[in-house]
């Protein structure tokens, strides 16, 4: 097997930084080689670069030896490269086949067959055991279906290497490991795969050989078998990283601050989405709830933080109730939220990083005189401060919010949420789509907050996030709250057996249903 | 080489985009000026000329740029109208309707109690603002309580103002004797002149200015601009962060119909003196091309208000002296309207020309 692309010395400067640094690569015929390096690193740039988006700098490009110079994504399609991006490019309201053929459309002029498009592409489809029906429109289909959809239209153009722009970053584990399948069965049909990702456990799963990317540098390349996951996060992080539970601070006299009691709430008369749903989150603790997704965590959530009047029932913070207050009061009164979609929830893209800071502060004494008229030098003072104190990587913080990468992005919003100093923090998977540096911050900061005495409610489909954040954990099962337990007290397993419905025998309380 | 490069990169983010805004406006113009002309040459007339008579007519003599200057007024407050509306995602397509009212309750008001100047024309403007307000609240409170489309209630709202207003020019408010106006309003009410007769120019165009300015500190400087903004930018999550998206958006239209509004009441205090049937040029409908070719900014506002508004003041002399109709120049701002919305267009071919170079 020869090298089949390999990138020499390639540059590529945007205004006030290197995204890529004299990167050099090369890649195999027939391999699976990942990408690995934080967010920011630099690794989209380069794919960009190889697929002809943007044109580096300095250095070259050399496909199976010969140089080439790529000035749009057609000549590299001619080299038969394609690329699925993170985010799809697939128009909703056309079908599979349209999506797949549009720009190769195959017929006369006049007319697109579809009958024999289609037939194409259900034997493409076959192929590869991608299982997708070419005459679904797009709208129709799941996230992973969307994303098989986007690689039967890099196959369908006939691509031999193929580049994955973060694939897992938008799946759930399960899908995870269909699409890891998948990956493996492009490679036994002789493609070779470009990976990128910073999801360790599925890089160590399917790589044969991994480059570490670090701040626009190639660390190394390494052979699969010659390392661990320890060692990959090293190079990408460029010291250990510590996931694991830490020592916590011990409180006495830990008092309710959240309570949420009996509560209800039923979609179109018949979902119950809760049902007499009980909660209590204690001062000086991470409460983590575990569940599969879609058993209540969202209108729970959503209950709380005021998006929600529940049909009966109540939630009380400090003492006070609050089911019907408004959001801005219960924030006011104490209530931070870091939100599950942070470009949807948490962030208005368009505006400055400086902006973002004093989202729902911006009538606060802090930021704005007599709640009016904005000060826009303590807006840009305390945006500067809590840069340095958050570690939010951007080169000014009046730089828009949608050009920093999604772990700054989600070190903005929990930036904001922590000046609240608030009681209750919310955090609904505060850690997806993020890397390992950054995944180990938003944990550390949640654990502050729980050691200077506040409560955090961890929302998180990651077992292994709630196993090593939490301190308690409650599991929640078709809308009710079925048992609390001590995280140190429960293994995976008998978590994930209690996610499932099946309540726990042994260790932990059983909650106080009567209250 | 580098060293350009480096220059280039050095311009901050949001003054590239200002500048790449300016330039698509810019050629958007220059595309409909074109085809404008083409259109012109098509029925027969000399293009270069008709264009000339144009320019004569706005800004030949000192008395035509006044004359331009006091059309640009209204343009300027429907602008800013619609701007001020859009920036929160409210489309607020009634402000002509807004825009008569203010008319017409500013040319009531003017008749009523005598009083000092200084307490007159601050009490009609602010009853035509009033008006203005009224007629947007309803459809705000359509909105905001059966969830009615803006866009669709405001423009029906125009229609009933049309004709509420005819109505009451030429029923119960018809002047003794007049065809089709109400009674003069009092002296007092009347905006002073800022220039001698023969020109034209009256205070108007300083309340717009300030309007002007006075809608650039609420948006960019104000909390409730902040949340205005962050609502036209980003609903979800400005509702996630407390902000009460609704409220906003309430606001912004009746904030709008009242800019509406002061339009009505300025053209009645400071150019006819009384409300005369079929008066508006459709001032309120060529606020969208004003604040859509500012992009809502409310300081280059003030410059396309001029633009438009000297078209149509250079009309007369285009129509009286070459022979094209004066309805050319509504082609024209429609053509305008047309290229806007070709935005991503000629975004694409800009980028393409700058990639090339």
């Amino acid at each position: 097997m020869g090298s089949i692309i390999e990138l020499k010395g390639i540059t590529k400067r945007f205004p006030g930084i290197v995204a890529n640094d004299h990167i050099s690569i090369s890649f195999e015929e027939g391999e699976i080689h990942t990408l690995a390096g934080e967010n920011g690193a630099g690794k989209s740039t380069l794919m960009n670069i190889l697929f002809g988006l943007y044109q580096p700098d300095e250095g070259e490009l050399l496909i199976r030896g010969k140089p080439v110079k790529f000035s749009n994504s057609k000549d590299s399609i001619r080299h038969k490269i394609g690329m699925v991006h993170q985010h799809f490019m697939l128009i909703p309201k056309l079908t599979v086949t349209e999506n797949i053929i549009v720009g190769r459309e195959i017929g006369t002029t006049l007319k697109v067959d579809r009958k024999m498009a289609g037939n194409v592409i259900r034997e493409l489809s076959e192929q590869y055991g991608l299982k997708v029906d070419p005459d679904k429109k797009i709208s129709e289909l799941s996230v992973t279906e969307q994303q098989r959809v986007e690689i039967l239209k890099v196959l369908y153009r006939e691509a031999e290497i193929l580049i994955f722009d973060e694939p897992t970053a938008v799946l759930t584990p399960q899908e995870i490991d269909e699409f890891c399948e998948i990956l493996l069965k492009l490679k036994e049909k002789g493609k070779t795969i470009i990976f990128i990702s910073h999801k360790l456990a599925e890089v160590m799963k399917i790589s044969d050989r991994i480059t570490v990317i670090r701040m626009g540098k190639v660390v190394g390349t390494v052979e699969k078998k010659e390392t661990d996951s320890a060692g990959i996060t090293r190079m990408m992080v460029g010291r250990d990283v510590n996931l694991g539970r830490r020592s916590r601070r011990q409180f006495d006299n830990q008092e309710n601050i959240l309570e949420v009691k009996d509560v209800c709430y039923t979609v179109n008369k018949t979902v119950k989405k809760l049902n007499h749903l009980n909660l209590a989150l204690r001062n000086g603790e991470v409460l983590g709830i575990a569940g599969v997704d879609g058993n209540g965590q969202e209108e729970l959530v959503n209950v709380i933080c005021g998006k929600l009047i529940p049909d009966s029932g109540s939630v009380f913070m400090n003492g006070r109730e609050i089911t019907k207050e408004r959001i801005r009061d219960r924030k006011d009164g104490g209530l931070g939220l870091i939100p599950e979609d942070r470009h949807r929830d948490g962030l208005v893209l368009e505006y400055s990083i400086a902006n973002n800071l004093i989202l729902g502060l911006q009538y606060h004494e802090a930021y704005a005189r007599h709640g009016i008229w904005l000060d826009f030098k303590k807006i840009h003072d305390s945006a500067t401060v809590l840069k340095e104190q958050f570690d939010i990587r951007c080169a000014n913080v009046e730089a828009g919010a949608g050009t920093l990468s999604g772990g700054n992005q989600q070190k903005v919003v929990i930036a904001r949420e922590a000046t609240r100093n608030p009681d209750v923090l919310i955090a609904v998977q505060p850690t997806r789509g993020l890397d390992v540096g950054s995944m180990e911050f938003v944990q550390k900061t949640l654990l502050e907050q729980r050691d200077k005495g506040k409560g955090v409610l961890l929302f998180s489909l990651e077992l292994d996030e709630i196993l090593t954040v939490s301190d308690r954990i409650a599991v929640i099962f078709k809308g009710e709250i079925i048992d609390v337990v001590d995280a140190n007290r429960v293994t995976r397993q008998e978590l994930g057996m209690m996610m499932l419905g099946s309540q726990k025998e042994k260790g932990g309380e059983i909650i106080d249903k009567t209250s | 080489m580098t060293k350009q490069v480096k220059t280039r990169k050095q311009i901050p983010a949001n003054f590239q985009t200002i500048g790449l805004d300016f330039l698509i406006s810019l050629i958007a113009l220059v595309l409909a000026i074109l085809t404008g002309g083409i259109i012109i040459w098509l029925f027969g007339n000399d293009p270069i000329a008709s264009y000339r008579a144009l320019i004569q007519g706005a800004f030949g003599t000192p008395m035509a740029f006044t004359q331009s200057v006091t059309k640009s007024v209204p343009l300027l407050l429907t602008g800013l109208a619609v701007a001020l509306a859009y920036k929160c995602t409210v489309f607020n397509i009634g402000v002509e309707g807004q825009l008569l009212l203010g008319a017409i309750a500013a040319g009531i008001a003017g008749t009523l109690f005598p009083m000092p100047g200084i307490l007159n024309i601050p009490f009609v403007l602010g009853i035509s603002m009033l008006a203005g307000m009224v007629w947007a609240f309803f459809p705000a409170l359509l909105k905001q309580k059966a969830n009615v489309n803006v866009v669709i209630s405001t423009i029906m709202f125009n229609y009933v103002g049309q004709s509420l207003v005819q109505y009451l020019i030429l029923g119960p408010f018809k002047a003794e004797g007049a065809a089709s106006a109400t009674n003069p309003i009092q002296a007092t009410a009347l905006l002073p002149k800022l220039l001698p007769s023969p020109y034209v120019l009256n205070f108007g165009v300083v309340i717009a200015l300030a309007a002007a300015v006075a809608v650039y500190f609420l948006l960019n400087r104000t909390s409730l601009g902040y949340e205005m903004c962050a609502v036209g930018l980003n609903k979800d999550a400005s509702y996630t962060n407390g902000i009460n998206v609704e409220r906003n958006m309430f606001l912004a239209l009746l904030m709008s119909g009242a800019l509406a509004g002061l339009a009505g009441g300025i053209e009645v205090t400071g150019t006819m003196g009384k409300v005369i049937n079929g008066f508006s040029a459709n001032y309120g409908f060529s606020g969208i091309p004003v604040a859509l070719m500012a992009r809502n900014n409310p300081f280059a506002i003030i410059i396309t208000a001029l633009l438009l508004g000297s078209m149509r003041s250079g009309s007369l002399m285009l129509q009286s002296s070459v022979g094209v109709s004066k309805n050319m120049v509504d082609i024209i701002q429609g053509l305008v309207i047309v290229f806007l919305c070709a935005e991503n267009v000629i975004r694409y071919y800009i980028k393409k020309g700058w990639g090339g170079k």
